[in-house]
């Protein structure tokens, strides 16, 4: 056998063919009482939890069943996080996670922020400084100073 | 397969597979170890029902990822990812929809590579096709479609999660397949006369396949994983149609990115391109020096080109002359390998369209060089 | 009463002064008593424009003596000042006058001062208050009955038979206003038909309950009005005794009651059949009433505000729910009437509100949770807790750290 072949795996272009969005899942928490447990205790404890929880809640409420439709890609997770702030996190597919928390916004600003996460690659953030990276072998190829006949001095 | 998906779920496990329930309590006999790691509760069963996947979010989300038609029913989508050594019962296990969906991705793999690249080596073919879809290539497909895997199987366990039993840690590969060191043996001389002989009739890329049967082994992840991308194209096929399936395998799998010319490895190339040219009856290639600098130098650069006759075959920089020579004869040998009538050659399984054009003939190379 | 101001003011103002409403070193107690008993009107007018520093300031701002505004603009006047107010309404010299007057010269030859308060006039006290106000025979019973129904079936029984009762009442030519005059006896409308029609609602009538049936219900009996002007009391009894039996909830104690009088070995239901009195419907439950209705009648049109006032009326009188005027002005049809009353609670958690959410409930890849996610949570997701349950145990610790025998193991 003169030719013998090397083992390689295929390298994902996602884009290219089939596209895979890198936010996995989102998990929606919010606290039902407050931001601490007096707020469970006390029932009308109306100034900074409550509001919390109403904000998020509206968002809950309202916008995520349209937010939930516009990305059937990604697993949508709602649940309580008694004594906690509300926070959004998002799981991705290299297995990072990011969390915002989204206490005292409203509800189109935590929209905005779900839209950040479900658009965030997962990765974390570095200054980009060429904005073009490919695999691709250049179509020119690298400069040869033996080819081309040289210059005549 | 022949059951439509809902009847699949109006069905209850218990009415479906009693057999396979029997079965599990021979197993357990049979392998004590085995049943020690799951403790065993008569309500469970090893994979979760099929009602269970309408409710999970992860499966309806995977679904939804990988743009799978609506025709692919979330019940199938959850069987594609219970692995045989989870379930033993084939009614539930993905076993025969990776049989179905490995070999129409190796259908569609060979033909798109052998109709690109008519002219190229069958160790090639075969390195090409692992790439695209051999065991690790699938691993990381499903990995990067954001598959995780369950700890251990069991009923309860999220049906988007893939499930199967892992090796133990400590485990030898050689020992999980549980056979005898004279049957080991066995296996290593059949895989190097196999390795010699530079063909093997008994898997896609080459490899030895172990024996079949005991399908109830744990398995490494990697198998694992590369079977549920085939049972995802098994289902796909079954439930959409070839021209589904033929389009998740175009948009999941060969769109993907390998350079060819990396994958070969030249013994002797001078030899063989001399061989090459004698079987095409080319002139004897002669390697000519284009240009050099530094001959004396600490660093010389010698630009060789090979030619048969006045036809420059290839060309290679170097700092000697014959690994100029070397290279410019690799260079020769993988512009005739790397042949290729294009990027949008037709391949057969076009002709399945409807409104399809007549079949051209394709390009078909005499074979490879032997010497 | 505007008072015309008296240019003598300012010296009255002085002579208050000198006379010891602002008190002088120099005067004695004694001194100053005998020169306020001294004063007549003058100085008691005198007195009376004793003000505070900022009433006087108001009143110089205003250049009135009657500012407009509160007296303190701090505050509310207390009933206190209300009471003073009104007192000082009135001139003290017409008081004076009138108290002048109304005084009787006594007779004193006459007099004998009692030794014991036998015979003598009360004056003051709470007499009869108690009776006339908590008395359980003067009860005030207001136009809704005490308690308000809640299940979502028997309101719908009850707007139902409202709606019957109002076109019965229409049908019979009889003024709609008269649809609450009795109070609520036993429902004849259950086996009457209804479903709309051009002119509002067509009824079928069985032979159980006729529309003269419905119509002498509905009126309110002649002998009770004869008897309500002279003896409220009786009336409000029969009203009481009536309440007690209109109760088609219970139907089922009745029952019971003649099964064990007369044959514990028969069925319940010969009982039933046997006894003529009770009516079959009424052994049904609220919800297969409903249920066995043609929902036809909830299209019934309401446009009619006369038709709509009289169903809302009733069906007040019926439940005790009381309907806001959001909620009857946009009502065109029983139907929405109907949404308004059963409406269900508020929720008190959220997750209780996403679930009344269908179109959030029902897409695939949204999971709400009505608890929190804890990490045991995670590993049954992923199928390891039975491993950690299993090998705890093996090695008899605690499995979540927070049981009641583990508790009493370590004391």
């Amino acid at each position: 056998m003169t030719v013998r072949a090397l083992q390689k795996v295929t390298v994902s272009q996602n884009g290219v063919g089939a596209f895979i969005l890198q936010c996995h899942k989102l998990s929606f928490h919010y606290c039902d009482w407050a931001g601490s447990s007096r707020g469970m205790k006390y029932a009308s404890f109306p100034l900074c939890g409550q509001s919390i929880a109403k904000r998020f809640s509206s968002f809950l409420r309202n916008t995520l069943s349209k937010f939930a439709v516009a990305n059937p890609q990604i697993e949508m997770e709602v649940s309580p996080r008694p004594r906690r702030h509300p926070v959004i996190i998002g799981h991705y597919i290299g297995g990072r996670q990011k969390a915002i928390c989204v206490r005292n916004l409203q509800k189109e600003q935590i929209l905005q922020k779900a839209e950040l996460l479900r658009d965030a690659s997962g990765e974390k953030l570095k200054r980009v400084t060429k904005p073009v990276k490919s695999i691709n072998e250049s179509v020119r190829g690298v400069w040869s100073p033996y080819h081309g006949g040289g210059i005549t001095v | 397969m022949h059951q439509s998906p809902a009847s699949r779920t109006q069905q209850s496990r218990f009415q479906s597979s009693s057999a396979a329930l029997e079965e599990d309590f021979v197993f357990e006999d049979d392998d004590p170890s085995q049943s020690a790691t799951l403790p065993p509760t008569p309500s469970s069963y090893p994979s979760p029902l099929p009602e269970a996947a309408l409710h999970s979010a992860k499966l309806a989300a995977l679904h939804a990822r990988l743009g799978l038609p609506k025709k692919l029913p979330l019940q199938t989508m959850a069987r594609t990812l219970v692995d045989p050594s989870a379930d033993p019962n084939t009614r539930f296990n993905n076993a025969s929809l990776s049989q179905l969906g490995g070999s129409i991705m190796s259908l569609h793999v060979a033909e798109f590579l052998l109709c690109k690249y008519p002219r190229l080596p069958m160790a090639i073919l075969f390195a090409a096709a692992g790439a695209y879809s051999g065991a690790r290539t699938l691993t990381i497909i499903a990995q990067e479609w954001g598959v995780d895997t369950a700890a251990y199987p069991g009923s309860e366990v999220d049906p988007g999660l893939l499930q199967f039993s892992k090796i133990a840690p400590g485990t030898t590969i050689e020992d999980s397949m549980g056979l005898s060191l004279r049957r080991r043996k066995r296996l290593a001389f059949y895989k190097s006369s196999l390795e010699k002989k530079g063909t093997s009739h008994n898997e896609a890329f080459g490899d030895v396949l172990p024996k079949p049967g005991k399908e109830v082994d744990p398995k490494p992840t990697e198998d694992a994983y590369s079977n549920f991308v085939k049972a995802v194209v098994g289902g796909v096929y079954i439930h959409a149609g070839r021209d589904a399936a033929r389009k998740f395998v175009r948009e999941h799998i060969l769109s993907r990115h390998l350079d060819i010319t990396q994958l070969f490895e030249f013994k002797e190339p001078v030899r063989e391109l001399a061989v090459l040219c004698k079987r095409e009856e080319f002139e004897y290639p002669v390697a000519r020096i284009l240009s050099e600098t530094g001959r004396r130098s600490r660093s010389p650069v010698f630009v060789v080109g090979i030619y048969s006759g006045t036809e420059k075959l290839g060309e290679g920089a170097a700092p000697s002359l014959a690994e100029a020579r070397i290279r410019a004869s690799v260079a020769a040998l993988k512009a005739w390998y790397l042949y290729s009538p294009g990027n949008n050659v037709r391949v057969p399984s076009d002709m399945e369209d409807t409104n399809a054009k007549p079949w051209e003939p394709v390009h078909i190379d005499i074979g490879e060089i032997i010497h | 009463m505007r008072r015309i101001t008296i240019p003598g003011r300012s010296i009255d103002l002085l002579r208050a002064r000198a006379t010891g409403q602002t008190p002088s070193p120099y005067l004695c107690s004694v001194c100053k008593h005998h020169a306020t008993s001294f004063s007549t009107t003058r100085i008691r007018a005198a007195r009376n424009s004793k003000v505070p520093l900022t009433e006087k300031i108001r009143r110089r701002i205003w250049g009135t003596d009657r500012p407009p505004g509160l007296e303190d603009p701090y505050g509310g006047k207390s009933v206190f000042e209300n009471t003073r107010g009104r007192a000082e309404v009135e001139e003290p010299e017409e008081r004076e006058g009138r108290l002048e007057a109304a005084k009787p010269t006594p007779d004193l030859s006459t007099y004998e001062p009692a030794s014991t308060w036998d015979g003598l006039e009360k004056v003051g006290g709470y007499e009869g208050w108690w009776e006339e106000n908590w008395d359980p025979y003067h009860q005030f019973d207001g136009f809704l009955p005490k308690e308000v129904v809640k299940d979502s079936d028997e309101i719908t029984a009850a707007l139902r038979r409202a709606v019957v009762e109002v076109f019965a009442l229409q049908w019979a030519g009889l003024p709609l206003r008269d649809i609450s005059a009795a109070a609520p006896g036993d429902d004849l409308t259950l086996e009457v038909q209804i479903s709309p029609s051009a002119a509002g609602a067509a009824l079928e009538f069985s032979q159980e309950a006729s529309l003269e049936d419905i119509v002498q219900s509905l009126t309110p009996a002649v002998e009770d009005e004869t008897t309500v002007k002279g003896n409220q009391t009786e009336s409000e009894e029969d009203v009481a005794a009536d309440r007690s039996t209109i109760d088609p909830l219970h139907p089922s104690s009745e029952v019971d009651e003649t099964a064990a009088k007369e044959n514990p070995t028969e069925s319940e239901e010969d009982v039933a059949a046997d006894r003529s009195t009770v009516d079959p419907l009424s052994q049904m439950t609220y919800d297969e009433l409903v249920a066995s209705w043609d929902p036809a009648w909830l299209q019934i049109s309401l446009e009619n505000p006369e038709v709509k006032f009289a169903v809302m009326k009733r069906t007040m009188q019926l439940t005790g729910l009381r309907i806001p005027d959001a909620a009857i002005m946009p009502a065109k049809t029983v139907k929405a009437l109907l949404a308004h009353l059963i409406k269900p609670p508020k929720p008190r958690k959220l997750v209780e509100a996403l679930e009344q959410k269908e179109e959030l409930m029902n897409l695939p890849n949204v999971s709400i949770y009505a608890k929190r996610i804890t990490p045991i949570d995670k590993h049954k997701r992923v199928g390891r807790w039975k491993v950690i349950e299993k090998e705890l145990m093996e090695r008899g610790l605690p499995v979540t750290g927070h049981e009641k025998e583990d508790h009493a193991q370590w004391r």
